[in-house]
C-alpha cells in the first residue's frame, strides 16, 4: 500500500479517536458513562444509530450483493421507517418517562426480576458473540487481500475501540460515531463519484444503468408475495418492521444511543433523521456495487475475487494445471464477452430496440457462462482445501476494486470508510454489554449498595472484560466457522420472540410475568422448529418471517396462558 | 408522560410522523419507477 494511503486511512482514523477521547476527558459519573449526561443533539443520535447498525461487513458485503444478484437488497429495509415512527409513538416515551438505563430494566417493573434477567442475559449472549464477529469478519477480508497478518488486524482494530470507549463511554462512542459516519457516507460517495468516471469514455452514466437494467441488476421493488423468496416488498414491509421494531427498540445497542439524547424530541428527531437517510443511503451503498458491476464488464474481472482461495488452488498440483485450462478458457469467452457490450452500448445508443434485445440475449447467454466459469473455479477450490475454504466471494468484489482501480489516497480513505464501520459498530456494542452487565446483573443482583465511583469503575472493567472476549473470539473465530454462522443465525431466531415479550409489556396490561414467560419460551421453541425445518427443506420460509412469527406467537400465546390461569396477574399497569 | 414538546417543524408530532411515512412510500414509488423503466 502506497505511503499516503496509510497516512489518509491513519490521519483518519486517528484523529477521529483524539477528537472523542479529548471530547469525553471529564467523564466523572456513572450517569455521565452510561448516558452521557443525556445532552447529545438529534443530527447526533441519528447519526450514532446509523453508524450502530452499519458494520464494516455492510460495506464490504452489500456492493457485492448487487454485484451478483442486483438491487433487490434494498427492500430488506422497507420495514424500517415505519418501524421508527412506532417506536418514536410508543416506546421512547416510556423509556424517558421511567429514565432507564437499559431496555431490559422495564421489564422488572411491569413483570419481574426473572423476566429482565433473562432478557438481558439473552441480548448479553448474542451481541457478546456477535461483537467478536463485528471485527472479525472484516479483518478476514481486508487481511487476505492487502496480505496483513490477520492477528494484527483484528488486534489493531480491537485495541482502538476499547481504549476509547473504555476512556470516554457512551458519549465517545456516540461523538466519534458522528465523524465516523461523515466519512463513511462521503467516502461511499467519493467511491461512486470516481467510478462512474472510470468508465470507458463513450459509456455515460445513462447507459450504465441502462445496461445494469438489461442484465437484470435493477430490480429495486418486487411486489409478489412468495414467503420463500426472501426480498420482496412484502417481506420487507411486514417481516421487516417486526425485525426493526425489535433490532431498534430492544436491542440495548440501539437503545443506549437514543436514550442519550437531551430530550424527548431530539431522540425522536433522530430516529426519524435514520428512518429518512437509512433506505436511500441503502440505496447508494447497493448502486456502487451495480457500478462495479458494470466497471467489471469493460476491464477483466478476476475469475474469482479471493486471493487467498485462488492461491490454495495453485498450489495444489491437483487442481492448479486445471486452473491454467479454465484461466485461458476464460480469457477468450472475456473478449467474446466484450464485443457483446459494445454492441450494447451501440444499440443502446442508437435506441434500437431489436438490436438491443439482441444483445441482451446475447450478455445472457455470457453471463450464465461465466457464472459456469466461476462455479467451477469454486469447485476447484473444494477439491484443493479439501471443502475447508469459503468458496462465496462476493464480500470480496468491491474491496478488490477499490484496492485495485481507486487513485492513491483514496484507497486509504476507502479503508477508513471499512474500520470506521468496523469501529462504530463494535464501540456500541461493547459499550450496551457493558452497561447491561452492570446495571441489570451486578448493580441490580450481585453488588447493590456501593458508591457511585464504584459502578463508574466497574462499567469501565465490563467494557474491558467484553473488549477482551469479542477479541478472543475474533482471534479464534477461524476455528469455528459453524459457530460463526450460528451466531449470524441466533440474532434471527430470538429478536421476534424478544420483541414479543415488550409488545405484550406495552399493550397487553393484564398479562402478567409467568404467562409472558412460558410464552416466550414456546414461541422460541416454534420459532426454532420452523428454522429447522426449513433448512432441512421440509418448508420454505425466509428468516425475515420468523421475526412476526415470534414476535405475533408470544402476543397470542401470552393471552392465552393468561386467560387459562397460569401465573399470577399482572402488575398494576404503572409503567404504560 | 413526560412533557411532550413539539417538534421544530409542520407544528405536531402526527404531521411529522406522516410525513417521514410519505416520503418513504414515495422512495418506494420512484424505486418502483425504476425498475419497471429499467428492467
Amino acid at each position: 500500500m502506497h505511503w499516503l494511503d496509510w497516512l489518509v486511512m491513519l490521519g483518519t482514523l486517528g484523529v477521529i479517536v483524539a477528537y472523542g477521547v479529548y471530547h469525553t476527558r471529564n467523564i466523572k459519573s456513572v450517569q455521565s458513562y452510561l448516558l452521557g449526561d443525556r445532552d447529545l443533539r438529534w443530527w447526533t443520535i441519528g447519526l450514532s444509530v446509523m453508524a450502530t447498525q452499519a458494520s464494516a461487513i455492510t460495506f464490504l458485503s452489500t456492493p457485492g450483493q448487487a454485484f451478483e444478484d442486483g438491487m433487490g437488497f434494498a427492500q430488506f429495509y422497507f420495514g424500517l421507517p415505519i418501524a421508527m415512527v412506532f417506536l418514536c409513538i410508543f416506546v421512547l416515551p416510556l423509556y424517558y418517562r421511567l429514565k432507564v438505563y437499559t431496555a431490559y430494566e422495564y421489564l422488572e417493573g411491569r413483570f419481574d426480576l426473572r423476566t429482565r434477567t433473562l432478557t438481558a442475559i439473552l441480548f448479553l449472549v448474542q451481541r457478546g458473540l456477535a461483537a467478536g464477529i463485528t471485527i472479525y469478519a472484516p479483518a478476514i477480508i481486508l487481511s487476505t487481500l492487502l496480505e496483513w497478518d490477520l492477528n494484527w488486524t483484528i488486534l489493531g482494530i480491537g485495541i482502538i475501540v476499547i481504549f476509547y470507549t473504555v476512556m470516554g463511554g457512551t458519549k465517545a462512542v456516540s461523538v466519534t460515531q458522528k465523524q465516523q459516519m461523515v466519512i463513511i457516507l462521503s467516502g461511499m460517495f467519493v467511491a461512486a463519484i470516481i467510478l462512474m468516471y472510470q468508465l470507458p469514455e463513450e459509456v455515460s452514466f445513462s447507459n450504465a444503468v441502462d445496461i445494469a437494467g438489461h442484465m437484470g441488476k435493477m430490480n429495486i421493488v418486487d411486489f409478489s408475495f412468495d414467503m420463500s423468496n426472501r426480498y420482496t416488498f412484502w417481506s420487507g414491509m411486514l417481516g421487516g418492521v417486526f425485525l426493526f421494531m425489535s433490532y431498534f427498540g430492544t436491542d440495548q445497542s440501539q437503545v443506549q444511543r437514543y436514550l442519550s439524547g437531551r430530550s424527548l424530541t431530539e431522540s425522536r428527531l433522530g430516529l426519524l433523521f435514520n428512518g429518512i437517510i437509512k433506505v436511500p443511503m441503502q440505496f447508494l451503498v447497493l448502486f456502487v456495487g451495480i457500478l462495479v458491476f458494470v466497471f467489471f464488464l469493460f476491464v477483466k474481472p478476476p475469475i474469482h475475487f479471493n486471493t487467498a482461495n485462488l492461491q490454495v488452488v495453485e498450489e495444489n498440483q491437483m487442481t492448479a494445471a486445471e486452473m491454467d485450462h479454465l484461466e485461458a478458457s476464460y480469457d477468450m469467452i472475456l473478449n467474446q464477452k466484450q464485443e457483446a457490450v459494445d454492441q450494447m452500448v451501440a444499440a443502446i445508443n442508437s435506441e434500437d430496440e431489436a438490436a438491443i434485445a439482441m444483445s441482451s440475449s446475447r450478455m445472457d447467454y455470457y453471463q450464465q457462462v461465466d457464472a459456469a466459469f466461476r462455479e467451477e473455479v469454486r469447485w476447484l477450490i473444494d477439491v484443493a482445501s479439501d471443502g475447508n475454504a469459503k468458496t462465496k466471494d462476493t464480500d470480496y468484489v468491491f474491496i478488490t476494486f477499490v484496492i485495485n482501480y481507486l487513485p492513491v489516497g483514496l484507497v486509504g480513505l476507502l479503508l477508513a470508510v471499512i474500520f470506521s464501520a468496523a469501529m462504530s459498530s463494535t464501540s456500541s456494542e461493547l459499550n450496551a454489554l457493558a452497561t447491561t452487565t452492570v446495571i441489570d446483573i451486578y448493580k441490580r443482583s450481585v453488588v447493590s449498595d456501593r458508591e457511585d465511583e464504584h459502578y463508574l469503575s466497574a462499567s469501565k472493567w465490563f467494557t474491558i472484560l467484553w473488549g477482551v472476549l469479542a477479541l478472543i473470539f475474533a482471534l479464534y473465530a477461524d476455528l469455528f466457522e459453524n459457530l460463526i454462522q450460528l451466531v449470524n443465525v441466533i440474532g434471527s431466531l430470538v429478536y421476534g420472540s424478544i420483541l414479543g415479550i415488550f409488545m405484550v409489556a406495552f399493550f397487553q396490561k393484564r398479562i402478567g410475568g409467568l404467562a409472558v414467560f412460558i410464552a416466550a419460551i414456546v414461541a422460541e421453541l416454534v420459532v426454532v422448529t420452523i428454522f429447522l425445518l426449513d433448512q432441512y427443506e421440509v418448508i420454505n420460509v425466509a428468516f425475515l418471517w420468523l421475526n412476526l412469527i415470534g414476535c405475533v406467537l408470544v402476543m397470542i400465546l401470552a393471552e392465552i396462558f393468561q386467560a387459562a390461569g397460569i401465573g399470577e396477574p399482572a402488575k398494576a399497569a404503572s409503567q404504560s | 408522560m413526560p412533557a411532550d414538546e413539539q417538534p421544530p417543524i409542520l407544528g405536531s408530532w402526527r404531521a411529522l410522523y406522516l410525513l417521514v411515512i410519505i416520503l418513504h412510500f414515495v422512495l418506494i414509488g420512484l424505486f418502483y419507477w425504476f425498475t419497471r423503466t429499467y428492467v
